[in-house]
């Protein structure tokens, strides 16, 4: 199975890239799929608590679900689960740091990505979402680092209201 | 690590461009000011220790991704 990559603006990155590559990896929740290489997003910065991992895919639209899962490429028992933040709040209004734009070569806001990592506890029903520290990944070359906001408006552990609330 | 005593209004000098000032001291809280490069990050150490907690959390777990993912569905 060739697992689609992300949403549509990745699709565009990959079919201007002169060759398509793919490699088989395995995955935490999906068993060993089948990824294009040119959909790996490397983080400039490693996540905190994962400083050896840099390389990741993001598998979005997986069997219907919400999530879209950062699978380390490197690691198949380490997945993140993310959501886009429109998910979870209506509007979610930040300042990117100069540090961050820099170092992912960021020229627009137009090519800016932003997932939120989602933490699933044993009781579902007290899941959250780290809305304090996004991560950010540049459409344009794929490079990614999770930024830590320098505001206060948002939290590390926001909790979700259930659907309907 | 280099320890050193301060009073207040004293400051620090890291290297060209950091500034660290003592802003006021209390009996068990020291305010701190500093002037630093905008490119230069400056946190409060548990909110990293947060995020990278909440990184474990959610990178090492197995989630029950099909509960979550209908809690979230609108």
């Amino acid at each position: 199975m060739l697992v689609k990559i992300l949403i549509k603006a990745y699709n565009g990155f990959i079919q201007n890239g002169s060759r398509r590559m793919s490699m088989r990896i395995g995955t935490k929740y999906f068993g060993e799929l089948e990824i294009d290489e040119s959909g790996i997003v490397e983080f400039e910065r490693p996540l905190l608590a994962f400083e050896d991992k840099r390389k990741y895919v993001l598998l979005d639209g997986m069997d219907d679900l919400v999530f879209a899962f950062l699978q380390s490429v490197e690691d198949p028992k380490l997945c993140f689960l993310t959501v886009p933040p429109a998910l979870i709040v209506n509007d979610y209004d930040i300042e990117l740091s100069d540090e961050v734009v820099k170092l992912l070569g960021l020229e627009s806001p137009t090519d800016v990505l932003l997932y939120n990592i989602v933490t699933v506890p044993e009781n579902v029903d007290d899941m959250t979402v780290n809305l304090k520290a996004p991560i950010v990944i540049n459409l344009k070359n794929k490079k990614a680092a999770q930024e830590v906001l320098a505001d206060d408006k948002y939290e590390v552990r926001h909790r979700v209201q259930k659907a309907g609330e | 690590m280099l320890v050193l005593t301060r009073k207040k209004e004293e400051a620090i000098v890291i290297g060209e461009d950091i500034e660290i000032v003592i802003v006021d001291v209390g009996e068990d809280r020291v305010r701190i000011g500093i002037n630093a490069p905008r490119e230069l990050k400056v946190f409060r150490k548990e909110l990293l220790e947060a995020v990278k907690e909440e990184n474990k959390n959610s990178g090492q777990a197995a989630s029950d991704i099909l509960a979550a993912s209908k809690l979230l569905k609108k």
